[in-house]
């Protein structure tokens, strides 16, 4: 036994509300998020709705439910899902760690993320509805837009201020916190996503943050940092001192943002890592492979972000640097998409619910990144920038990519997390009914884009001749979204009578027979306050199984 | 340990002074008339990297810290210059490009500056 | 429940927590100014009508702002040392004047900007001045930061050094670390707006 395990009397509010304990904290900002995330997907919902029967809702309205859906489901949802529930919670399990390494700081990232998730929201109920200039929230017209754009620029600073707090807390825990014997090399993938990402949050986040600064500026202070001289708003000359750059706001911005999407696939490759080298019973191919793609694609992400910028009338010399590097970041994509797949070959493989959708990650990510190809190479991102080409190549890899991860994700770590495992019929109907209308829903997007139908149209392009082609898929779509939305109450009744049920008196700690420590050395949950009854040592590497001798088809890590 | 620390204070007071003169340098280098303009903001540049690296080294001990910090660091200065030379080399118009570095700058020649009608 | 490596130093690693921590929010404060400097750089250097803002700008009050800055980091390094040594008073002596020389740099900068203001010479008045209030606003936020880090440390926070000597020995560290990297943004504010 650990000597000094010492809880102090908590009370309600130190054990539920401002909890330290990094399961707990993980726990809040996974329900939070998946909140979140209900209402931004019922925001598209309704979106839909309005590009098939115009005047549902009026264009600026929707331009504040498509900037609150995106910034919803990235900023609030996706990442606080995959970093902040997933990596807090399993991160120090995983490398046999009591606790992060700061557990006040864990906590004050929590409730930043809470605050600027309310501020965001808050915009709604402002004069002229909360802010409508689009996610990237591009100058001029996001400086002189309504009160909710200066709400949303809070609610990003609070947003990025945890994100930082939880950036240090991970990457200080993994160096400093490792349990004995777990050198670098012997870490589980997930583990190793989690570290990059969090480089990558530390490093990316902050020039946002200054273009938040200045943008707050322009707009309360009447500063010019992104207008330009002699701009005419509503028929008049603004009266500002001018000489701004609206393309400085772009390169900050994609500065983060480029890496911010690695954010989102890096995590979901990690848990969907964990899964697969689980069910197909033996070591993952390639394992140091991927770990160099993971840490050279993390290094090439900080130096792509103009292919998002390819419209803005840039040099030849810049766009041909932007081009080349985002060819090369294909590359490490490529390579851990290849090592999953191989990995499969010879395996004795299980489907159950987390290895249907871990499986489907893989063509669905296939689909993402081959459709950004074109995206990413100057001369054939002239006519699909802008289209609904490129919502459904980013869709694709957030959406039946990201989310998919989380879903398998959730299926996979739940018994470890209450105790008790999923109902698999009712996850496999879930699985089904939602891989189907995915693509139903996004593969035409694909073919929108190609005919030239621009994003961001309030009517969905029905007053445009050269969509008329095209335009019906829209109805096609909003039917495919409302089955998504159906696909979805499986899941939400399988976790409600989950929950509901009494647990086991001695629930099995390891029902997947796994190697990973979170498995093979704590019980399911964790203990309270410490994760295991003894810190574990490490004796070997993340995924042994199949082991030729070995007794059972699985060696824990930690068995000597 | 203690007397390890105490041969640091010398360097410290030491450090202290050596930034002193850097300053009076800068301030004394913005009075002079460089031929070119970026001759003034090298030397500038280098004279604040100098009072960067006496602090970094000698108050912040990273001469004395291991691999992890340089290369966490070394990584930050990597972006950090990316950030910085972007936006510089991005228009073909540019200071960067050869056009204005390379004149004679007076200090007598200070605009105007605000304009009310149309703004500059 | 023990975090291990709060106080002693990680084989590998040769850190504490805490001091990898500052660190990587170092890092992450050299991309935010970072950010602001390339964003001054961007604006100036497409500009062809830049309002030269060294004419207004009070050059040997910011030498003194920068004399000052310097003597706090000293005065920061000091007072780690002086507890290093196990001196408290020496300690609290060192603190004090860190704190001095911080108040001092505020006030000099109360001064500054409020002649601007009374000249009219606000943010909007033109791009270079925002970029002037932005940088070293932001700077004097983190100036204020730093300053209530060393109260909460010479008032409250100083009862640690009886119960736990080496870790508030160890936050001292810390706090400095962040102070020397407050000094060090102010050393390429300094010539970037006032003198080149």
């Amino acid at each position: 036994m650990i000597k000094d395990i010492k809880c102090n009397e908590k009370n309600f509010w130190t054990k539920y509300i401002f909890s330290q304990d990094h399961k707990w904290i993980g726990i809040q900002y996974g329900v939070t998020a998946l909140f979140f995330m209900l209402f931004g997907f019922w925001l598209m919902v309704v979106m839909r709705y309005q590009m098939v029967h115009s005047g549902t809702i009026s264009p600026d309205m929707y331009n504040s439910f498509g900037v609150m859906h995106g910034t919803i489901m990235v900023f609030l949802g996706v990442v606080p899902v995959i970093v902040g529930a997933f990596g807090n919670y399993l991160l120090p399990l995983q490398i046999g760690a009591p606790d992060m390494a700061f557990p006040k700081l864990n906590m004050a990232s929590y409730w930043f993320y809470f605050l600027g998730g309310v501020t965001m929201l808050a915009g709604f109920a402002l004069p002229g509805g909360a802010a409508n200039s689009g996610w990237t929230s591009y100058p001029p017209l996001a400086n002189i837009a309504t009160i909710g754009q200066t709400v949303w620029i809070f609610g990003m600073v609070f947003i990025i201020t945890s994100s930082l707090l939880g950036s240090i807390n991970i990457i200080v825990t993994t160096i400093q916190l490792r349990a004995p014997g777990l050198t670098w090399m012997r870490l589980p993938f997930f583990v190793w996503t989690q570290l990059v990402t969090s480089f990558i949050l530390l490093l990316a986040f902050p020039p946002l943050e200054a273009a938040g600064i200045l943008q707050l500026m322009d707009r309360l202070a009447d500063t010019s940092f992104f207008m330009p001289s002699g701009l005419v708003v509503g028929g008049e000359v603004l009266q500002n001192s001018g000489g701004g750059s609206p393309l400085l706001w772009q390169h900050l911005f994609w500065f983060l943002a480029h890496p911010e999407v690695y954010v989102l696939i890096l995590p979901a490759m990690g848990i969907i890592a964990e899964i697969i080298a689980n069910n197909i019973r033996k070591p993952l191919w390639g394992y140091s492979l991927m770990v160099k793609s993971v840490l050279f694609l993390a290094f090439m992400s900080f130096i792509v972000w103009a292919h998002h910028m390819f419209l803005t009338g840039m040099g030849q010399g810049m766009s041909y640097f932007f081009a080349i590097t985002t060819m090369i970041i294909s590359v490490p994509s490529v390579i851990l998409l290849t090592c999953f797949i191989l990995s499969l070959w010879g395996g004795s493989i299980r489907y159950n619910t987390p290895m249907l959708f871990a499986l489907s990650f893989l063509p669905m990510f296939g689909i993402g990144g081959l459709t950004g190809l074109p995206l990413g190479l100057p001369l054939s991102d002239i006519p699909l920038h802008d289209t609904y080409y490129v919502i459904g190549h980013f869709h694709y890899v957030v959406a039946p990519g990201t989310i998919f991860a989380i879903f398998a994700g959730i299926y996979f770590w739940f018994p470890k997390i209450t105790g008790k495992p999923l109902n698999e019929i009712l996850g496999k109907v879930h699985f089904i009914f939602s891989f189907i209308f995915m693509n139903l829903f996004f593969m035409p997007m694909f073919f929108q884009g190609l005919a030239g139908l621009s994003r961001r149209l309030a009517d969905g392009g029905q007053s445009y001749a050269h969509t008329q082609g095209i335009v019906h898929y829209n109805d096609f779509m909003m039917y495919a979204s409302w089955g998504l939305a159906i696909a979805q109450l499986p899941f939400i009744i399988n976790i409600i009578m989950t929950l509901m049920k009494k647990r086991d008196e001695n629930p099995d700690s390891n029902p997947w027979q796994a190697t990973t420590l979170e498995w093979t050395a704590a019980p399911s949950p964790p203990i309270g306050h410490g994760n295991f009854e003894t810190i574990p040592s490490v004796y070997r590497g993340p995924y042994e199984y199949s082991v030729p001798d070995a007794e059972e088809d699985f060696i824990p890590q930690n068995k000597n | 340990m203690s007397d390890d620390i105490k041969h640091h204070i010398p360097v410290y007071k030491n450090v202290f002074i050596a930034l002193l003169i850097l300053t009076a340098c800068t301030v004394g280098a913005s009075y002079i008339h460089f031929s070119y303009a970026w001759i003034g903001l090298l030397v500038g540049l280098l004279i604040a990297s100098a009072k960067g690296y006496l602090v970094a080294s000698q108050f912040m001990h990273l001469n004395n810290e291991k691999r992890f910090i340089y290369g966490v660091l070394t990584l930050t200065v990597v972006f950090f210059f990316v950030l910085l030379l972007m936006p510089l080399l991005w228009d073909e118009n540019s200071v960067a490009h050869g056009n204005g570095a390379y004149e004679n700058v007076s200090h007598e020649h200070s605009d105007e500056g605000h304009h009310h009608e149309g703004g500059h | 429940m023990k975090i291990p490596y709060n106080e002693d130093l990680r084989p590998d690693t040769g850190l504490y927590n805490a001091k990898l921590g500052i660190w990587l929010f170092l890092a992450s404060e050299v991309m935010l100014f970072g950010a602001l400097f390339s964003a001054y750089i961007m604006l100036r250097s497409s500009n062809p009508y830049w309002f030269d803002i060294k004419t207004i700008l009070n050059v040997p009050l910011a030498t003194l702002n920068t004399a000052l800055l310097i003597t706090s980091s000293v005065t920061m390094v000091m007072s780690w040392v002086s507890l290093k040594l196990k001196d408290l008073n020496k300690f609290k002596l060192y603190l004090m004047l860190t704190l001095l020389c911080s108040f001092g740099f505020l006030i000099v900068k109360y001064f500054e900007y409020s002649a601007k203001f009374a000249h009219g010479y606000i943010p909007a008045y033109s791009t270079s001045l925002a970029c002037y209030f932005t940088m070293t606003g932001l700077h004097v936020l983190h100036v204020i930061g730093g300053i209530i880090v060393f109260l909460y440390f010479i008032g409250p926070g100083i009862d640690m050094w009886n119960s736990e000597p080496e870790r508030f020995t160890n936050r001292i560290e810390v706090a400095g670390l962040y102070w020397h990297f407050v000094d060090l943004v102010w050393i390429f504010l300094f010539p970037a707006l006032y003198l080149l």
